[in-house]
């Protein structure tokens, strides 16, 4: 990822620890409606956090984990969750995104997941990387479009200024 | 299809020399003898013969076997080495085994059936595998119990008794396996790569961090130097390269109509370097060469000339005047040369004269001097002239007199006189050299000043005399150059100043150049990603991420394979063990022994074994060495005899199993080998004289008995048969 890309996520991350997971997971919404899919649904409590589809062909059910440091911890529930709606006919991705000038989103395709904590380069292994390099420059355009509106404008609120946004895509949003 | 061992030929193998047969037509037979006699040899070639190198080496979990020689050493090397099986089926058909040393020679292994069709090599392998259905593994813990492994599980320390648990339940091949894939070390080698890459990561991203500061200082340096930020891009370079240098030089050049030296053209950032250089050698040259500056020098050189030409004037001209001012006081004081002249002549005519003067008294002198003499003379009369003879009264007194009062006076003044005047023409004939040497002088610093009035006309191409004011007319040339120089000078400090605003520029374009560089490093690293060797490494790291995972999955895998037959061979056999080692140790302290077996948690792969009493507390620290021993048959007995009738083989071979049991233990393992030998062949390999008596006095089947008398070099073992 560009480096000014992972300075404005590191600054966004210095304002916002405890909403940052949530703030990649709607930027990586968002991104993904920009990347040309059609029905996106963003989930805020329960289940996978998105799914992606187009034309209902392409159907992807996305766990998003973002991370610091050099491992990503898969929890049972995201497996189980991931296997719900892979039996919809989703196919079952956890897009992992460590905040460094050398990493990109790691859409691993999770059929073998386990839980368990894995390190971000062994779950690159895994990785579809037509998808990474699909949506990681739309990712990056959308940190730098909402960088300043979620520093300056959104009156220390980013994830309801981001919920304004993918409404205005035409998002749908889950909150339970 | 259960076979049984019915035969064994074994020539050159291991303590084997010679070739000697073994025939096993009792249900129970014992190898009987101390140690060294050849006892266990004969048990390694069934081992050898049905497994070949499988049986050879450290992957079968003994440390013995390592470096293992299967040839015995001292054997005659022109005979074979080879072991012969034969084993029966329950119709009694033989099927015969023969394998050979060294293994991997043609014909190496041959199997031949009952109606006499063989098969050798790899077709043999194959026939073998289909007739006796048992791996290696399985055959050494459910059919041969050998004496490394009950040897092992008395002498290992307790942490490294679930090793030799896992060879007694026939695990060592998943150890083996995870040990091979180096399995515990992959989370470390995982580890490692992901370290490297966050360390090449951290590297970059401090020297990315000390990249962007040293920017943000340049754009504040540009800033200073009125560079804007829209100007930090390579377009903006060329066109200051163009505009302000190229096209300014090139205007410069014409103006002061000197050519414009070819410059290279600037097409990157990195040409600057050369283009800056060859600027500035330009400009330096411009400088140089500069027509104005030629002029300058010139009129520089012509004012300084001038100047000294005034000030020679001066000079000359006061010489001049000094010498004929000189020449004048001369001649006041002494006339000029011709008045000198004139009184020298004379004087030399005085000279003369008083010469003459001298001369005639002189002569005067000498005539009276001769008279005086005459008239000293004897005979002469002193008193009569001798010129005129006239008498004269005392001549000679007289002449004397005269002499000595008139004529002697008259010489002394007339030669004074004669000194006064020649001192005195001495001295106007030095007045004449001295007014010659003032002439000449006065004429020489004439001719100088006539000579500087030459080069002057030359200089100032000009027709100037003595008549003119040559030091006004001077001033006035030297405030003429003056000024003229002034104006030059002007010109030339105004093309300098165009030349440094050319100059300058460059300076504007190095600052943008720099940052335009520092920009391309920062882009370069930034864009480290789509860099191809990044990308090999991260290819590479990805292969070696897969890698890394398969094995984990196979890991995995084996793990969970491992974990359930081995749940599924403790749960099989638990029950029959327990019994087995409460019938060997006839301990009433211990009444029930539950057998657990766990993942080891610290180390993927491996087992966890727990023998727990009836209130489930851990029962190994209490055990006996002699409890341990009976621990180990137990669990041997119960591999080999649960399910003992789907099993390929009717015989199980034990070797000697009473390492470290007691007497009651021994006698209860012989009491337990009766039960044995209703459903299975039983072969006991034992130099425990103690057993030895047990198994002749209580084993109730028929039995035989092959006593391993000695052992040679030469012969091998000296085996005995006793039928019993």
């Amino acid at each position: 990822m560009k480096y000014e890309t992972i300075e404005m996520l590191k600054n966004v991350n210095n304002n916002y620890k405890i909403e940052f997971g949530k703030i990649c997971k709607k930027l990586l919404a968002l991104s993904f409606k920009r990347a040309g899919f059609d029905i996106i649904e963003e989930r805020e409590v329960q289940g996978v956090d998105i799914d992606a589809s187009i034309n209902d062909k392409i159907k992807y059910t996305i766990e998003v984990k973002t991370t610091m440091e050099q491992s990503i911890n898969i929890k049972d529930k995201d497996i189980e969750g991931l296997a719900k709606r892979q039996k919809d006919g989703y196919k079952p991705l956890l897009a992992a995104l460590r905040i460094g000038i050398l990493d990109d989103w790691i859409f691993a395709e999770a059929d073998y997941l386990r839980a368990e904590t894995y390190s971000i380069y062994l779950l690159d292994s895994y990785n579809f990387p037509e998808l990474q390099q699909l949506i990681t420059p739309y990712f990056e355009e959308e940190v730098k479009g909402h960088y300043y509106s979620l520093l300056n404008d959104s009156s220390n609120k980013p994830l309801e200024y981001l919920k304004k946004e993918l409404e205005k895509s035409g998002i749908k949003e889950e909150e339970s | 299809m259960m076979f049984t061992i019915s035969s064994l030929k074994v020539q050159g193998f291991r303590g084997y020399t010679d070739c000697q047969e073994l025939v096993f037509d009792k249900d129970a037979v014992f190898l009987l003898g101390d140690n060294h006699k050849g006892k266990s040899s004969t048990l390694n070639a069934i081992e050898w013969c049905l497994f070949g190198n499988e049986s050879v080496g450290g992957t079968t979990g003994l440390r013995e076997r390592i470096g293992w020689e299967v040839q015995n050493r001292n054997m005659d090397t022109s005979k074979e080495t080879f072991v012969e099986l034969t084993l029966k089926d329950e119709q009694g058909s033989a099927f015969k085994v023969s394998r050979k040393y060294p293994t991997n020679k043609k014909g190496a292994l041959i199997v031949t059936y009952p109606d006499g069709e063989s098969f050798a090599d790899n077709e043999a392998v194959i026939k073998l595998s289909s007739l006796i259905k048992l791996s290696y593994r399985d055959f050494v813990t459910t059919v041969y119990q050998r004496q490394e492994a009950i040897r092992s599980f008395l002498v290992q320390e307790p942490k490294d008794r679930n090793d030799a648990i896992d060879r007694l339940m026939g695990f060592s091949d998943y150890k083996n396996i995870f040990d091979n894939l180096d399995y515990n070390n992959i989370p470390k080698i995982e580890k490692q790569i992901s370290d490297a890459f966050i360390e090449l990561e951290n590297i970059l991203e401090t020297t990315l961090r000390s990249k962007k500061n040293d920017l943000d200082t340049k754009k504040e340096n540009a800033k200073s130097h009125n560079i804007n930020e829209n100007q930090f891009n390579l377009q903006s370079l060329k066109s200051m390269a163009e505009t302000k240098i190229l096209q300014l030089l090139n205007d410069f050049t014409q103006s002061v109509n000197l050519a414009l030296e070819e410059i290279p053209a600037l097409e990157a950032e990195d040409d600057f370097a050369k283009f800056k250089n060859a600027v500035k050698k330009e400009i330096t040259r411009l400088r140089s060469e500069l027509p104005d500056l030629k002029t300058q020098t010139e009129l520089y050189k012509l004012q300084t000339e001038l100047s000294n030409m005034k000030d020679s004037f001066t000079q000359l001209k006061q010489k001049v005047d000094d010498n004929q001012k000189s020449l004048n006081i001369f001649i006041k004081q002494n006339g000029d040369d011709k008045a000198i002249q004139e009184k020298i002549n004379e004087l030399d005519k005085l000279i003369k004269d008083k010469v003459e003067e001298i001369n005639r008294e002189n002569s005067k002198i000498a005539s009276i001097k001769y008279a005086i003499s005459y008239l000293k003379m004897d005979k002469v009369n002193k008193n009569i002239c001798p010129v005129c003879d006239n008498k004269t009264e005392d001549l000679l007194t007289h002449l004397e007199t005269k002499m000595k009062e008139q004529y002697n006076q008259a010489i002394e003044n007339l030669t004074q006189e004669l000194e006064s005047m020649k001192e005195g023409l001495r001295k106007q004939k030095s007045l004449l050299n001295e007014y010659s040497s003032l002439i000449k002088v006065l004429n020489e610093s004439k001719e100088k000043l006539s000579e500087f009035y030459k080069k002057l006309n030359e200089t100032l191409e000009r027709e100037i005399t003595e008549k003119d004011d040559v030091e006004i007319i001077l001033k006035n040339q030297i405030k003429e150059l003056e000024e003229k120089l002034q104006s030059i000078i002007k010109g030339i400090d105004s093309k300098q100043q165009t030349l440094n605003g050319i100059e300058s520029e460059l300076e504007s374009m190095e600052i943008v150049t720099e940052i335009l560089i520092k920009i391309k490093e920062i882009n370069d690293l930034t864009n480290l990603e789509q860099d191809r060797t990044f990308q090999e490494l991260k290819t590479k790291r990805i292969e070696a991420m897969k890698a890394v995972n398969n094995i984990k999955r196979i890991g995995l895998a084996i793990s969970e394979a491992s974990k359930r037959e081995a749940k599924d061979k403790v749960e099989r056999t638990s029950k029959i063990i327990e019994d087995y080692f409460c019938k060997i140790t006839d301990n009433p302290a211990i009444k029930t022994i539950k057998f657990e077996i766990n993942e080891d948690t610290k180390k993927i792969g491996s087992n966890d074994y727990k023998f727990r009493d009836e209130k489930g507390k851990d029962l190994i620290p209490i055990l006996s060495q002699g409890d341990m021993n009976a621990l180990a048959l137990a669990i041997y007995l119960g591999m080999a005899l649960e399910g003992a009738e789907d099993m390929p083989f009717s015989f199980i071979i034990m070797d000697d199993p009473s390492q470290s049991l007691g007497s009651h233990h021994k006698r209860n393992l012989v009491d337990i080998l009766n039960e044995v030998l209703n459903r299975k062949k039983v072969i006991v390999s034992t130099m425990d004289a103690e057993l030895q008596d047990l198994l002749k006095g209580r084993i109730t089947k028929m039995k035989s008995c092959y006593n391993f008398e000695d052992w040679s070099y030469t012969t091998g073992p000296i085996i005995k048969k006793e039928e019993l």
